[in-house]
């Protein structure tokens, strides 16, 4: 337990009614009260975590700032969350300003705000909801770890409608974008996946565009199942990046009964997922960039022969990649995840759609407190 | 009465310094950073004809990103570190 004093400026309040509204006359709140930040409390959740309150979380170049333990334990003790939860956060604000998730994109017009994945044993522990109405709102673990993320960059990074959040539409994941994944199939989680052991407990960000895209999946062989997807991933925004599919725990053993892993749906969506030119074309986002058209008026290019046979493949580098217009385009890497959730008792599969311009997915290992990658708690 | 704290964080002062502001940029060579959005660099060339009509600068160093969502590449920063006085850089849309 530290006794470093803590670096934050404190407020007199007559009691905690009057301390809820001081953060609304502050604008330190996203619109809904907040549990009112005690030392006493905030130091609970430095203990969680086993952190001074000096330790250095993450950087943020770009805004100049540096997130401390003190300030993601101020927020999360805002956002309602329990101590435990603090590792878990801590892997959070180290994905997202991990150099690889590029932090600079959030001011983007099309809010792209980070999803969280939470794998391991620590998902269990803590709770986490990763079964039905996996969205939420459901369990405490998803909902005040997505608000202790939205409250950290809302009051320590600008990340506000009167900050640098310059999005167009907003992004419901702030509120809801903090899941974990059904363990229980015979497929091998997201962590394992990507190269980590069962036993530890990781944090995957990812960064979405707003919206769950929610599909009517009625069919019973695997090729059926994916080809909804396909037809849906194919006529979407198609941006090149990292989907994430997912499946309930009902479909993967139909996959499963096929002999099918998260690696071949990957791969059959892969194949699969692509437009024609001319399609492109009549939607009008053929060469918008590279043709640098006068005015924004009207990007339409005529269907030339040959062009609704001409397929451009939504995870392969392609020539469409050229709307973002540039050649550094094609560095950011496509994948698709799979990720079990949502419960055992409906036939919709659900997907959500990457930030299309920079950021790549980052996954993090949740460390115990007192150092070293947590096998258990 | 109850002691709350306050949320937030301004930049980390001390940790970068803002660069010396040039008195005058009379024969000051101009580096310019494109991300590449649309439009930028014709924005940017505007910039620069009033700057010409108000200073006598120097060369101009016109640069693009490979991609605008991803820093700079170490040697056009570099370039940019050794030969320009001032940096033009950040059109967003």
């Amino acid at each position: 337990m530290s006794n470093k004093p803590l670096n934050a400026e404190q407020l007199d309040a007559e009691d905690v009614y009057q301390a809820i509204e001081l953060y609304y006359e502050r604008g330190w709140t996203d619109g809904l009260p907040v549990v009112p930040p005690t030392e006493k409390r905030v130091r609970a959740f430095l203990d969680g975590a086993a952190l001074e309150p000096d330790h250095l979380v993450g950087e943020i170049p770009e805004r100049d700032r540096i997130i401390t333990a003190e300030l993601l334990a101020i927020n999360a003790a805002m956002a309602g969350c329990l101590p435990e939860y603090m590792p878990v956060l801590v892997a959070a604000v180290e994905a997202i300003t991990d150099p690889g998730y590029k932090f600079n994109h959030m001011a983007s017009l099309g809010s792209p705000w980070p999803m969280f994945i939470v794998n391991g044993p620590l998902a269990r522990e803590l709770r986490f909801n990763a079964g039905l109405y996996l969205f939420g709102p459901t369990a405490r673990a998803n909902a005040t770890c997505a608000r202790a993320i939205s409250l950290l960059l809302w009051n320590c990074a600008e990340a506000r409608p009167d900050g640098i959040q310059r999005g167009q539409w907003g992004n419901p994941f702030r509120a809801v974008g903090f899941i974990a994944e059904d363990e229980s199939t015979a497929w091998d989680p997201l962590h394992v996946v990507l190269g980590h052991a069962r036993e530890t407990s990781t944090v995957t960000a990812v960064s979405l565009y707003p919206g769950l895209h929610q599909l009517h999946c009625p069919r019973s062989t695997p090729e059926g199942l994916l080809d909804t997807v396909v037809d849906d991933l194919s006529t979407g925004e198609f941006f090149r990046g990292t989907y994430t599919l997912f499946v309930s725990p009902q479909h993967v053993a139909v996959f499963a009964e096929h002999g099918w892993t998260k690696r071949h749906v990957r791969d059959y969506l892969w194949a699969r997922c692509r437009r024609s030119v001319a399609d492109l074309k009549r939607r009008g986002t053929w060469g918008v960039m590279a043709d640098r058209p006068e005015g924004f008026a009207d990007f339409t290019r005529d269907v030339e022969p040959g062009d609704e046979q001409r397929f451009v493949h939504l995870f392969e580098p392609n020539e469409y990649d050229r709307f973002m217009q540039a050649p550094g385009a094609l560095e950011r890497r496509a994948d698709v995840y799979v990720v079990v959730g949502g419960g055992n008792a409906g036939i919709r599969m659900a997907y959500v759609v990457p930030y299309g311009v920079s950021s790549d997915p980052v996954t993090k290992p949740v460390r115990a407190p007192g150092g070293g990658t947590a096998e258990r708690r | 009465m109850l002691k709350v704290l306050n949320p937030t964080t301004g930049p980390a002062r001390g940790h970068r310094v803002l660069a010396p502001r040039p008195a005058t940029l009379d024969g000051a060579a101009i580096g310019v950073i494109w991300n590449g959005r649309a439009y930028g660099d014709l924005i940017i060339s505007e910039a620069l004809d009033i700057l010409k009509q108000r200073y006598r600068i120097g060369e101009v160093l016109f640069r693009e990103k490979p991609f605008l969502g991803n820093i700079a590449p170490e040697p056009i920063l570099a370039e940019m570190a050794a030969r320009a006085r001032v940096v033009i850089t950040g059109v967003g849309d």
